[in-house]
């Protein structure tokens, strides 16, 4: 009987359903204007307002092919 | 934040596959294909499939044939895992993927022909026969595997971005055959120890 090497052979070690784009928010005050993601994925976004002023909220949005794209929200 | 951003081609749902290559491959390391479903429209194929994806019947299935012919360059897998700890396969010591749900209906339309980097699924010569065997196509099949070929085999979604150079990089490895309990297998993911 032929055998083969099982050191030879491509194993599938895993198969599993991923999110395209997965998102991450900052804040560059936070005490003003706090960006929380929620949803599945974390595709919404809300603010927790603080004190007055003035707040740039970067979001990122990575997904699985080329580089992270950026939108900023003041 | 879908009206900011949206994930390039990609318009259903993505299945992410890691293999493995290692030992005396030509190819030793980890490769990742991620691809892209046509959930809206192959519906009954993208549910099927995913039924064997979150079951986990995929986990450690084997790429068990790599057709290299002229007009069917396919890479093809979902059909067989290892079911001992051996070193060394036989057809004696491969499994069929298990669950097998009931086969599906063909969904295939010469508007999503078998052109490169697509998923299609494998299946006898009944059309509606599909159930867990899946196939890359490596090369230009869209005509040997169109409607004219008992009904066309179904295509169910796309590889995306860099994952066709780790398609490339299995499909060009040499293919050695493996005969046993069941049957002759055609081992294209591997090197070819003779």
């Amino acid at each position: 009987m032929a055998t083969v090497p099982r050191s030879e052979c491509v194993v599938v070690t895993s198969a599993t359903v991923v999110q395209p784009l997965v998102f991450t928010a900052t804040s560059d005050h936070p005490e003003i204007a706090a960006p929380v993601l929620s949803g599945t994925p974390n595709s919404l976004l809300s603010l927790a307002y603080g004190s007055s002023g003035t707040a740039n909220v970067t979001v990122t949005a990575t997904g699985l092919e080329g580089p992270p794209r950026q939108q900023v929200l003041r | 934040m879908a009206g900011f951003f949206q994930a390039k081609d990609v318009t259903g749902t993505v299945v992410q596959m890691t293999f493995v290559m290692s030992g005396t491959n030509l190819i030793t390391g980890t490769s990742t294909l991620n691809l892209a479903l046509s959930d809206s429209a192959t519906p009954v194929t993208v549910s099927n499939f995913l039924k064997y994806v979150k079951s986990g019947a995929y986990q450690n299935t084997l790429i068990h044939r790599s057709n290299k012919q002229t007009g069917l360059g396919i890479i093809q897998g979902g059909g067989y895992f290892i079911t001992d700890g051996t070193s060394n396969l036989t057809g004696n010591t491969l499994g069929e993927v298990y669950p097998a749900y009931a086969p599906i209906i063909n969904e295939y339309s010469d508007a999503r022909p078998n052109g490169p980097g697509t998923i299609a699924m494998a299946r006898t010569s009944d059309p509606d026969s599909a159930t867990s065997q899946w196939f890359l196509n490596v090369t230009d099949n869209s005509q040997t595997l169109n409607s004219e070929n008992t009904g066309g085999y179904a295509v169910f979604g796309r590889v995306l971005g860099s994952g066709t150079a780790s398609m490339d990089q299995i499909f060009a490895l040499p293919v050695s055959n493996l005969s046993g309990g069941l049957g002759l297998l055609r081992y294209g993911a591997h090197r070819d120890s003779a």
